[in-house]
């Protein structure tokens, strides 16, 4: 393994051959000056890994070899011991201010002097390993942006064009009969769905790079879920399911993001849509304390069992009783949701009995 | 009247086109196509279209530089900009475009956007 090399300045020549002596004998290599203006010279040619260095010199004293050494960018980052037979505090603080990292009393304890060096070089060795390391970090986080920006554009721009294309051919119905209708439909459900995973896939590499920022300003709560059953009362009304909204409320604002809690919202009664039956009911009850905002959505579907409760908010996770029944989903939505509401410092919790029905409560602070 | 759709890919353009004819008279409409943003700044500074069309994402010059560029010469057409990125919903006025909307286009969704910005202007 490579030897260290320690550079000395000291103006005592006989000072500077004990310390090459005994740093030598302990495996370092060493160069001596006894002038700071050629020890900069040499600094400035080779590489040095620790300078030792005398504060009281003629000519060039040590607290300016201190600020010469930090302000020149090749050398700022090594670490300087300083040497001073003064016990006065006030010098070794002005040092340490012109950027000595650590300093010694003359005369030199030899282990005290030991200890300190491999303490200083051990600790540039580590800056220089997390200096490579957060520049690939860095250049690995960039490609995957740009991946992702790529991805989103090429991707969606086709999807975008099979979903334009059949949206004119079902505007152009009159030509079209029913079974060719539904195919289109189909078509056009589909891509939709494509849009979605792709729009999950781009909010989580967002939430992870901590990058997805909230947009908050006053919203009025019960428009908003009121503005969620609309949106979702074509699914519900396909599988004839009943959605009752109760509240003592007309109207409540508070702060927070309403285009996240809609997503939150509608995610969640989504699923209670998707996971019940025929004819059922979900009831959606808001109620609103001095601290907090509780959003319930209960079905009666076909429920989650207890093992899975903290899974199904974990990333790609689903429900192993949705999975049995084979309802189809990503695992991403739910993890989406619990990261929106935490961000809102909000918390959303499950009560659920397989087969009987789930209850989703999203809790939210009013601020 | 004049209607300026910028898009890097024609499909789309061709789709908005048809939205277009099937809602309002083809023959009340003259259209104008362009695939980047430079195109698109010589043909609204030849022809001053009443309202334009225009992606944001596009090579050469962007959407945003495209719509920069204009409202740098005071022209205050009604721009409606599009972009597969939903970033752009919440900070589309900073590139002073006058509404937004997602790819994929809903044509209901375009018909409202594209009555309420004509009748700002």
């Amino acid at each position: 393994m490579e030897k260290s090399k320690i550079l000395v300045i000291d103006d005592d020549n006989v000072i500077l051959l004990l310390l090459k002596k005994i740093l030598e004998l302990n495996n370092f290599e060493v160069v001596t000056f006894n002038n700071g203006k050629s020890a900069i010279e040499y600094l400035k040619k080779n590489n040095i890994d620790l300078i030792l260095l005398d504060l009281m010199m003629p000519e060039l004293d040590g607290y300016e070899i201190c600020k010469i050494v930090k302000s020149t960018k090749k050398l700022r980052n090594i670490p300087i011991i300083i040497m001073t037979a003064k016990s006065d505090e006030s010098e070794i603080e002005k040092a340490i201010n012109n950027g000595a990292n650590d300093f010694i009393r003359k005369p030199i304890n030899r282990y005290e002097l030991l200890t300190r060096i491999k303490n200083l070089i051990k600790i540039k060795k580590y800056e220089i390993i997390l200096e490579k390391r957060n520049k690939e970090l860095k250049r690995i986080n960039q490609l995957k942006n740009d991946f992702l920006g790529v991805v989103a554009h090429d991707l969606k721009n086709p999807l975008s064009i099979i979903n334009g294309y059949t949206q004119l051919l079902l505007m152009n119905e009159t030509n079209l009969n029913q079974k060719y209708k539904n195919y289109l439909m189909k078509i056009l459900y589909n891509t939709e769905n494509m849009l979605y995973l792709i729009n999950d896939l781009m909010d989580i590499s967002l939430i992870e790079s901590g990058k997805y920022k909230l947009f908050i300003d006053k919203n009025d709560i019960v428009k908003t879920i009121k503005d969620c059953i609309d949106s979702l009362s074509y699914l519900a009304k396909e599988k004839n399911i009943k959605i009752n909204f109760q509240t003592n409320y007309n109207e409540f604002i508070s702060n927070f993001d309403k285009k996240r809690i809609i997503q939150v919202i509608n995610n969640i009664l989504n699923n209670a849509v998707k996971f019940s039956d025929d004819d059922s009911e979900i009831n959606i009850i808001l109620d609103i304390d001095k601290k907090y905002i509780r959003i319930k959505i209960e079905d009666k579907g076909i429920g989650i069992p207890e093992k899975d409760f903290k899974k199904i908010f974990k990333r790609f996770t689903r429900g192993s009783h949705a999975i049995e029944k084979d309802i189809k989903g990503t695992g991403l939505g739910l993890s989406i949701c619990k990261d929106i509401v935490d961000l809102h410092k909000g918390k959303i919790l499950v009560k659920s009995k397989e087969n009987e029905g789930s209850t989703f409560i999203v809790i939210l602070p009013i601020k | 009247m004049k209607i300026l759709i910028v898009d890097d890919d024609k499909d789309i353009i061709d789709i908005i086109v048809n939205f277009l004819e099937l809602k309002y008279l083809p023959d009340k409409m003259k259209i104008y196509k362009a695939t980047n943003g430079k195109d698109a700044l010589n043909i609204a500074l030849k022809e001053f279209p009443d309202l334009i069309i225009t992606d944001l994402d596009m090579p050469v010059m962007d959407g945003a530089s495209f719509i920069k560029e204009l409202r740098k010469r005071y022209i205050e057409v009604p721009v409606l900009a599009i972009s597969a990125h939903s970033v752009f919903k919440d900070n589309y006025k900073e590139y002073k475009a006058n509404e937004f909307i997602k790819k994929p286009i809903d044509p209901d969704e375009l018909y409202q956007k594209i009555e309420t910005i004509l009748k700002i202007v």
